[in-house]
């Protein structure tokens, strides 16, 4: 079943995110792809996040669908103006990748090429009234295209700062929302409650603790993130720590099912525990 | 120095619609050069302001001013005895100016009366031209005293883009090829083999890439 179709389905939605490997080598990206197969309603593919060069999303996301996955294509507005965002929407279309989504990019100082130009000729928000336009036939000048695309869009929550922003991504056409990582269920609710009815289905992002440190270091430098001294006890003092991480990791979505209507996994290079993770989810 | 023009009438008179009383203020420096918004522009508008309200039956009170600097804190406190009896101020300064008075008199509108456009010089009467944008890693010494940021409509380093033909640039026949002024002057000072080092990828972290930016001068703090 295609992504939008399951959007309008009333059950759960799994999700996976995938980053593409730095380099051309796609045997473990697609070994992790095949894993995921028939276990996940669809697989999103980031673009170039943390401003780390990689393979682009667009051909990750490709060869995913190629496997018999759903994808989900991430545009980054750091890295592209207008005239490359849409060429590659086009681009995404004519691949037969009709999910897509934007992000404004995380800081390029904070990747591996910190001395390159920032682009950010379009928000997010402009990125969704283009793709909206295209999918009418029309681009940003106003010239008539030959062919309309067919897109489902969504957006990140976070780019639009919160359930008001997210609530007019949805008037602009988005059909599904992705909410920034989730640890703590009780704090998430009230933005889970506001945006139940908003028209899109909202998906919450699940980051998978790969350590102490990693959870004390998201706790410091990651506003907004507050993961409790409790489950930084309980990983610190498990005989497995990795499998305590994706044990908490796989409460959260089991928790999540009764606040939203999906969950993003998200695994940061640790793709090969999402079945783990599934396995204890879907119990 | 900055380069402003005053933004059209209509938009002026759309921003100024709700107001009554204004402060209109000028700045003495770049815009005052740039007969953008100094003394003599600020007493210009104000007079169009009068007369266009009165033609619509709104009067508006216009007061006018103009400061040494506006976008030093200590000029703009010169507004302190007065702008409480003003429903807006509108500067004629750059956005630097807007802003200092902004931040200065947080509860009330600050509307900006010009467009700020480039840092330039002037060329000849009249006419100013954009010399630099500010990159924060100056390299004029390595393209004979020609910028290519701020000159090359491409950005562009290491020579022309392929489009540059007798001199101009492929964007406008009115528009030098900054590459061509780079390499003639180059050639003027005997100092081609500038030209034939690459010069590496910019590291645009010192510019506006790498978010706003800030000097912070140690031995100067009182
Ligand atoms: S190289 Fe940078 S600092 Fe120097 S003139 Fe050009 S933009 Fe200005
Ligand atoms: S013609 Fe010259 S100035 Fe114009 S873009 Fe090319 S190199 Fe730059």
């Amino acid at each position: 079943m295609a992504f939008a179709d399951k959007l309008k389905s009333k059950s759960f939605l799994y999700l996976a995110e995938m980053e593409t490997p730095k380099g051309v080598d796609l045997a473990a990206f697609a070994d992790n792809g095949r894993h995921l197969k028939g276990r996940v309603d669809a697989v999103l593919v980031p673009d170039l996040s943390h401003a780390v060069m990689r393979l682009a999303a667009l051909a990750g996301a490709s060869v995913l669908k190629d496997l018999g996955l759903e994808v989900i294509v991430q545009f980054s507005c750091r890295d592209r103006n207008r005239l490359a965002l849409q060429g590659d929407l086009l681009a995404a279309h004519v691949l037969g990748l009709s999910n897509v989504m934007a992000t404004a990019g995380e800081p390029i100082e904070h990747g591996d090429q910190p001395g390159a130009k920032a682009v950010g000729d379009l928000s997010p928000a402009e990125f969704l009234e283009a793709a909206a336009g295209l999918a009418q036939g029309r681009d940003m000048g106003g010239r008539e295209l030959v062919g309309k695309p067919k897109f489902c869009m969504g957006a990140s929550v976070a780019s639009f700062q919160d359930a008001a922003g997210a609530k007019a991504a949805v008037d602009q056409g988005a059909s599904f929302l992705i909410a920034p990582p989730v640890f703590d269920l009780e704090a998430f609710a009230p933005l889970a409650a506001e945006l139940k009815d908003c028209g899109a289905t909202l998906i919450a992002s699940v980051l998978l603790l790969k350590s102490v440190g990693m959870a004390r270091y998201l706790n410091q430098n990651v506003p907004g993130v507050n993961i409790s001294e409790a489950t930084i006890k309980r990983i610190r003092s498990a005989s497995d720590r990795p499998a305590e991480c994706v044990k908490v990791a796989a409460e959260t979505v089991q928790g999540l099912k009764e606040l939203c209507g999906g969950a993003l996994l998200m695994t940061a290079g640790w793709e090969d525990r999402l079945p783990q993770i599934l396995d204890l989810a879907t119990q | 120095m900055i380069t402003a023009e005053r933004k059209p009438m209509e938009e002026i008179f759309h921003s100024v619609e709700p107001y009554g009383k204004i402060l209109l203020v000028g700045c003495n420096e770049c815009v005052t050069v740039c007969h953008a918004g100094g003394r003599k522009e600020v007493a210009m508008l104000a007079s169009a302001l009068r007369m266009g309200r009165l033609k619509q039956g709104a009067p508006l009170t216009v007061d006018e001013m103009t400061l040494e600097r506006q976008c030093d804190p200590e000029y703009a406190e010169e507004l302190a005895l007065v702008v409480d009896q003003y429903d807006a101020v509108c500067s004629m300064a750059c956005g630097c100016g807007v802003q200092t008075v902004a931040e200065r008199y947080q509860g009330l509108p600050v509307l900006p009366m010009v467009n700020t456009e480039f840092m330039g010089s002037s060329e000849k009467n009249g006419v100013w031209a954009e010399r630099c944008a500010g990159c924060g890693n100056c390299v004029l010494g390595l393209t004979g005293g020609i910028c290519p940021i701020a000159r090359c409509s491409k950005r562009i380093f290491n020579g022309p883009c392929g489009g540059s033909s007798k001199g101009k640039c492929e964007i406008s026949p009115d528009v030098d090829c900054a590459w061509q002024l780079i390499w003639d002057r180059l050639k003027q000072l005997g100092q081609t083999e500038l030209y034939s080092q690459i010069m590496a990828p910019k590291d645009w972290r010192s510019a506006r890439d790498g978010g706003p930016r800030r000097i912070v001068r140690e031995d100067m703090a009182i």
